[in-house]
């Protein structure tokens, strides 16, 4: 038993590693092919995350600076948390169908998503302008700096790190749903092999893991490409305050 | 749109609600079933890890950095993995679901032990307890309020989730979701009425923990009371 | 003199571990969604048959669709109420997983449809007629140690779909008429089709079409994307409730391509071996009953927002075969 279980588990291993480097599945031009699921997915993801950072963004920033809203600030991440990703993709799905506004297959996937990455990269755009030393701003505004200048200037930069970090999460929680996409559409990138090789049970368990091994690949390389995003983009001196932004907010939402 | 979908039934139908009461119970108490052992697997695997993280400091990082790569995983991702091991059941779903639970409960586990006063310690040592005694009785004890503000972020975390399982025949409220979703023409109230009850579900938890959370520090209350 | 201070802390720190357990034990064990209560009567203990032999918890289970579990509960139900042990293992998944679960007995009984199950079960040539079907099906059955029971009159088979706007302005009534439309189609089905004779594989080698697949697993998804367009073609259910509208077109199969899919009954031979012709002559008289207008019924019900075990149970008593 223990050793035919031990071969079954090698037989799928070497299946899979056979389906990972058939060179057919790397083929650019194929629709079911790897690169093009790959671009797929991250179409997806990015343009959720844009549209999450387009809308949130300026709020936050808006009512931070404002000091308002604040008990709307502290709860929204936790009402987020509570919402289902599988069921927020079939709700606005359904709700595709029935207005007809935005298709049935791309936008309800990205628009979905997009709802998901409201809420964190919310929280921490507001939580950052509002962590910003008090008297560094009040500094500036003694040097007459207008209220936006205040902002762009002074609390904008410093608070990129921990804006950024919240942008981090909520990214690399929308790759991760993506998948889940596969499910309620023939979008959901590479969420796809998993969705099918688990249709076709025993012969398609290469496929389910292969699939598998890439969404945790593509995930883990998206976390890691946002680390270098971060890098760029950030000046010198508040870089080690991002890293302590990403180690202190390392939960977002799981996917 | 004029399609043969577009002109399905209502998104909300209370009397669907009304006569499926048992129904949705159900589903809710298999929702919870999952959740409790998933949250429950994950805080004994998580005090475990922490105790060796506070034991041998060297291993915190490598313990969370571990935590980390599961916690990224993609939830579908994990369930395929997986499979192959534990095969098609309630195995699969809870394993998966505990895994998303680790991260957080051992970052306020060792967060709410190291926020134990050095005083109390000495203390405890000054009177004859031995380090596992010391831990189980006067610095777990202590941690608590921290500790379960991790599990709040655990349980809501693992609630959401728990409708992912729908894919491999589980998924408590999230096979109502499916079930609206495949049947044809689909069925609105059973995908919105699933997931409506699960963000309830989770806010409910969320207060209830939150409730433990206050009591577990009078302090605090006592503190904030006007 | 310790205990006070002691005793304390450690209940506090025990209670939301004990509140967790008490939460678990008040959920006691997994219950099957499919499974309100009054499904689950017909305990074998409750004395209600005692001419029952002891035997095996007859374990049912489904195709991942409304109908297959629907059906499941028919059976399932039926053998309750005659008093037999009946486990619940539903929505299962694709006959990729249910013929293997079949074959080492996770599982004891499931609703087929003929010609799928030899087509993409076994790999057979599609059967000529229900006769012919049932007993090459039991042959490849064998093996395994399934016994196949009498086919019901009902049928449900794979239906090639398009909206009406489509077929008239291609002048497509036929699968075979596709072939005529320049640069090929754009087909829907659930992944599993992408593999199988009696679906794309159908379409590409038995029709010679030009078809580029899209994998959409659940049905209404794919009627929403032949809706909107982004598809020529879809796979439906014969039984599904929405071919009824003039919208949408059944295209005719010409060449054969979908076999005659009459529901048929199948079983572990051991269970048929514990519990004798009695078991098999009760689930007969329950096929017999099952016609295509039936299953087109429940498959409406469904859509009405009605459980599968509700469904069943209903038409059970409509029909007198409960009570």
């Amino acid at each position: 038993m223990g050793a035919a279980e031990d071969g079954a588990v090698r037989q799928l291993a070497g299946d899979t590693l056979t389906w990972l480097t058939d060179p057919g599945r790397w083929d650019v031009t194929s629709v079911a092919g790897i690169p093009f699921r790959t671009l797929q997915h991250l179409g997806v993801s990015v343009s959720a995350i844009l549209l999450a950072c387009v809308l949130a963004v300026p709020l936050a920033l808006h009512l931070a600076h404002r000091r308002r809203a604040e008990a709307l600030a502290s709860s929204v991440v936790n009402i987020g948390r509570a919402i289902p990703s599988f069921g927020l993709i079939v709700l606005f799905w359904l709700l595709a169908t029935r207005t007809g506004w935005v298709g049935t297959q791309f936008w309800p996937l990205v628009l979905a998503l997009t709802a998901l990455a409201l809420p964190p990269v919310f929280t921490n755009t507001y939580t950052a302008v509002r962590e910003v030393d008090a008297a560094t701003v009040e500094a500036a505004r003694g040097m007459g700096y207008t209220e936006a200048q205040v902002l762009r200037r002074i609390e904008l930069p410093l608070a990129s790190p921990v804006i950024l970090a919240g942008i981090r999460i909520a990214f690399v929680q929308v790759v991760a749903t993506t998948a889940i996409g596969a499910i309620v559409t023939n979008g959901g990138g590479l969420g796809r092999y998993v969705v099918d090789g688990f249709a076709r049970g025993v012969a398609g368990r290469p496929t389910v893991l292969a699939g598998a091994l890439l969404l945790a690949t593509l995930t883990l390389l998206a976390d890691g490409a946002f680390g270098l995003v971060e890098r760029l983009l950030l000046p010198d001196g508040v870089r080690d305050d991002a890293r302590r932004a990403d180690v202190a907010n390392r939960v977002g939402a799981a996917g | 749109m004029t399609g043969v979908l577009a002109q399905a039934r209502p998104l909300l139908e209370w009397d669907w609600v009304g006569r499926n009461g048992e129904l949705l119970w159900e589903l809710t108490r298999q929702h919870l079933y999952f959740t409790g052992m998933a949250v429950g697997i994950g805080l004994a695997i998580s005090l475990a890890l922490s105790v060796v993280a506070l034991r041998w400091r060297a291993t915190l990082t490598p313990i969370l950095g571990f935590g980390s790569v599961l916690y990224t995983i993609p939830s579908l991702a994990l369930f395929a993995l997986l499979l192959p091991v534990l095969g098609i059941g309630d195995a699969l779903a809870i394993t998966a679901l505990v895994t998303y639970t680790i991260l957080i409960l051992v970052r306020n586990i060792v967060a709410g032990i190291d926020g134990v006063p050095r005083e109390v310690i000495e203390a405890a040592d000054g009177m004859g307890y031995r380090p596992a005694r010391r831990f189980l009785e006067i610095e777990l004890p202590l941690a608590m309020p921290v500790v379960v503000a991790g599990l709040r972020i655990a349980s809501v975390t693992v609630i959401g989730l728990v409708t992912v399982t729908a894919l491999i025949g589980r998924g408590g409220l999230g096979a109502l979701i499916l079930r609206g979703f495949r049947t044809l023409p689909p069925f609105p109230t059973m995908i919105v009425v699933g997931t409506l009850l699960s963000v309830v579900l989770a806010i409910t938890v969320d207060l209830l923990l939150l409730g433990v959370e206050r009591a577990l520090t009078p302090w605090a209350r006592r503190k904030t009371a006007p | 003199m310790r205990s006070p201070f002691r005793s304390r802390p450690v209940v506090r720190a025990l209670a939301p571990i004990a509140a967790l357990g008490l939460l678990l034990a008040a959920c006691g064990d997994d219950g099957d969604p499919e499974q309100t209560p009054d499904a689950q009567t017909g305990d074998p203990d409750d004395g209600a048959a005692t001419d029952i032999p002891d035997g095996p918890e007859i374990v049912v289970s489904s195709f991942n669709f409304p109908e297959s579990t629907i059906l499941a509960e028919v059976y399932a139900q039926a053998m309750e109420d005659a008093g037999y042990p009946v486990g619940r293992e539903l929505d299962l998944g694709t006959r990729e997983l249910t013929l293997p679960g079949l074959a080492d007995g996770q599982i004891d009984f499931l609703p087929e449809y003929l010609g799928s199950a030899l087509v993409t079960g076994f790999g057979e040539e599609p059967p000529g007629d229900v006769d012919s079907g049932a007993d090459a099906l039991q042959a490849a059955f064998e093996a395994d140690g399934v016994t196949v029971l009498t086919p019901a009159p009902a049928v449900n088979s794979n239906a090639f779909v398009t909206t009406s706007a489509f077929a008239e302005e291609n002048g497509v009534t036929t699968i075979g008429d596709l072939a005529d439309i320049d640069g090929g189609i754009t087909f829907a089905g659930p992944p599993e089709c992408e593999e199988r004779d009696t679906c794309l594989l159908g379409l590409t080698d038995g029709y010679g079409l030009d078809v580029t697949f899209e994998s959409i697993q659940e049905p209404a998804a794919r009627l929403a994307a032949l809706e909107a367009g982004d598809v020529d073609l879809i796979l439906l259910f014969s039984t599904d409730a929405p071919l009824a509208d003039e919208r949408l077109l059944q295209l005719e199969d010409t060449e054969g391509i979908v076999p005659p899919e009459n529901i048929v009954p199948v079983i572990r031979t051991e269970v048929v071996d514990a519990y004798g012709d009695d078991l098999v002559t009760l689930l007969d008289e329950v096929s017999a009953m099952l016609t295509t207008e039936v299953l087109t019924e429940f498959n409406l019900r469904s859509s009405e927002g009605l459980a599968p075990d509700q469904i069943a149970g209903d038409w059970l008593a409509e029909q007198g075969l409960v009570g």
